[in-house]
């Protein structure tokens, strides 16, 4: 197959948990997308040196943790970013999580029908059009703070639910 | 890894700000001294900040789902720069990678061209963006629901016959789900029930079969230009037969009904010739050597504690552990066995729930199990509420090539509420599943002869509690 066109179909099949990791080192949006992008141009560079026969996540991970050591050390000046010790045990125990990663996001379509429909409303002003949270508490006169305190609450429960139904499918580990 | 039981209150509480974005600096160091050197607390951020990203994930595909558009949707923002971004970036590093030692491009190995050759080039990888959009085949049978994820991050929940599809992955979603695709040379490949299948066509047709069943019948492809089949065990190398293929975590089987297929074992790079009418079973622990196909047998019992990786159903190790899992009493005092598949809901394209159980027949190691006119179906199982149950078998023709469903219903009233049950179906009773009428006249009349695919059991609309502890087919004539 075409090195190019076969670059490009793992990248595009495994962008999102690349994505998930460097978001989980670098929890600002922007930044992340822009880490994303280096780590992108960093893999295309060293593809021909990439093995086959191993699987394509451990080895774009191992880019992007090295893409986020240096992001961080350009930010150095920069306040608002974990010390270089918190992200390596963040990276480690993201590399202990990921297996049940997928498992998790299977749980959530479950937990999220238990929700009620005031608190799916949120769920979805929140993630769905930029900026729809905001205009609904305008709308509704209530303070964006109150929404987002109600949203730390369903995530929570969000969080207690996955982990019981994980628990209960036999992930003991969750 | 245990979930810490003390909890900091303070940590939900910074790990929303910081999804929010809305973090101040004090409140950044006091979360990085909550996280710094206990693990729990790292635990959970993690899954914190997971769950941010699966929620984005959620309200994307909701949104797509409802508009029902086949227009292109983002997954989500960030999928959307990212993906620019690659792009971008991709052709950005080539220009980087190539301007400073222009070469003559026989010197250059594939896909290493000069940057403006690149732009022009149709494998570019601009150039692919825009052949992913580019139908490579067509949907012309279906029944049951069948999701598709388009490279383009386009997803369709249902999809509909003669619907034309670039790259990207068709889903079963139920054990009734049934899909035939045609490729632009008149190829064609099928998948059956809970199979999960990728499709791309760049220089060569490719697939990747990620679990469940497919059959292909495959034009004669160009030299050196095989269809190539991959799955988590094998890689197949078709050049134009017909054939099926079957896998799972640990396995992929391989039976060809015409023709020969090449097939290569993943974990030694093992490689055999398969001719017609033989097998290949890429595993570690089996030979890797062709063999002729099976003897059609005709009994067959499940055996859940085997089946539960591939049985479709919520599947239970006891079923006394699963019914106080459902209420607090025990009705399941009485059941025998010690394993049993509950029914699961799934909606079909006109908006029917369905609560389902099935289990696989003919597949992995099993030979074929044919069905006689005097073949005889038993279920045993439980209900917490009586209904009206249906009861049925997927069947195939021996070359692979889908056969139909055919189906009995029982009423409500041939059950009692939290009572175990056991029926004994005879199969001459069985008539083809009326979703499937439109195609009465290319299917069979009975299931009589055919191969069997799975064997299931339902009821419609709301959930009473259904649950299989056994299934049977047997012939009374053989014994």
């Amino acid at each position: 197959m075409d090195p190019t066109a076969e670059f490009v179909r793992l990248w595009t099949r495994h962008q999102a948990e690349v994505e998930r990791y460097v978001f989980m080192m670098i929890p600002r949006a922007a930044d992340a997308v822009e880490v994303l992008q280096d780590v992108s141009v960093h893999l295309w560079k060293k593809w021909d040196k990439f093995d086959h026969s191993r699987p394509f996540v451990p080895w774009a991970i191992r880019f992007a943790w090295l893409e986020v050591l240096k992001w961080r050390q350009k930010q150095a000046r920069e306040k608002l970013v974990f010390s270089d010790t918190l992200l390596e045990q963040l990276s480690s125990i993201y590399n202990e999580e990921a297996p049940l990663m997928e498992a998790r996001h299977g749980a959530l379509d479950e937990c999220l029908a238990k929700l009620n429909d005031q608190q799916k409303k949120w769920v979805q002003l929140r993630y769905g059009r930029h900026g729809a949270i905001k205009e609904e508490a305008e709308r509704k006169g209530v303070s964006l703070h109150k929404l987002y305190y109600a949203l730390e609450k369903i995530r929570t429960q969000l969080l207690q639910c996955i982990g019981q139904n994980m628990k209960r499918e036999g992930w003991n580990d969750a | 890894m245990r979930e810490s039981t003390n909890r900091n209150p303070n940590l939900d509480r910074l790990l929303s700000l910081i999804v929010e974005g809305t973090i101040t600096l004090e409140e950044l160091e006091e979360l990085e001294t909550l996280l710094k050197g206990f693990p729990d607390a790292q635990r959970r951020y993690v899954q914190y900040l997971g769950l941010h990203v699966d929620l984005q994930d959620w309200e994307s595909r909701r949104e797509s789902a409802t508009s029902m558009a086949r227009e292109r949707r983002p997954l989500s923002i960030v999928h959307l720069l990212g993906a620019a971004a690659v792009a971008a970036a991709i052709v950005f590093a080539a220009v980087l990678e190539f301007q400073p030692e222009p070469e003559t491009p026989s010197d250059r190995t594939v896909g290493q061209d000069t940057p403006v050759a690149r732009t022009l080039e149709p494998k570019s990888p601009i150039d692919i963006t825009l052949e992913r959009e580019t139908p490579i085949a067509t949907v012309v049978e279906l029944s049951g629901p069948v999701s598709w994820t388009g490279d383009a991050v386009r997803i369709l929940q249902f999809l509909e016959v003669g619907t034309n599809l670039a790259g990207g992955t068709v889903e079963g979603m139920a054990p009734t789900s049934w899909l035939e695709l045609k490729f632009n040379d008149g190829s064609t490949v099928s998948i059956l029930g809970n199979s999960m299948l990728s499709i791309s066509h760049h220089d060569q047709k490719e697939l990747h079969l990620k679990s469940g069943t497919l059959f292909g019948n495959i034009k004669p492809q160009p030299k050196g230009k095989p269809m190539l089949i991959h799955t988590r065990s094998a890689r197949l190398e078709v050049l134009g037969t017909r054939f099926n293929v079957e896998t799972e975590l640990g396995y992929t089987v391989l039976t060809v009904n015409q023709g020969e297929v090449r097939a290569n074992r993943l974990s030694d790079e093992d490689s055999v010739v398969v001719p017609a009418h033989h097998r290949v079973i890429a595993s570690v622990n089996r030979d890797f050597s062709p063999e002729p196909i099976p003897e059609a047998v005709y009994h067959w019992k499940s055996e859940l504690q085997r089946e539960y990786s591939r049985a479709f159903g919520k599947w239970s190790k006891s079923a006394k552990e699963a019914s106080r899992a459902v209420q607090k009493r025990d009705p399941l005092t009485n059941l025998s066995n010690d394993f049993s598949l509950w029914a699961i809901p799934y909606k079909t394209e006109e908006q029917t729930t369905i609560y389902t159980t099935a289990i696989p027949v003919s597949r992995g190691d099993n030979p074929p199990v044919t069905l006689k006119p005097t073949s005889q179906i038993r279920v045993r199982g439980y209900l917490a509420r009586n209904s009206k149950l249906y009861f049925g078998v997927t069947v195939r023709h021996p070359d692979g090539v889908f056969a139909g469903r055919f189906q009995i219903t029982k009423p409500a009233s041939e059950f009692q509420s939290d009572e175990e049950f056991e029926v004994l179906l005879q199969l001459r009773d069985y008539r083809l599943d009326p979703s499937l009428s439109k195609w009465k006249r290319k299917l069979p009349e009975n299931p009589f002869e055919l191969i069997v695919e799975s064997v299931w059991c339902h009821s419609l609309y709301k959930p009473v509690r259904l649950a299989v502890t056994e299934m049977e087919i047997r012939s009374p004539t053989e014994h």
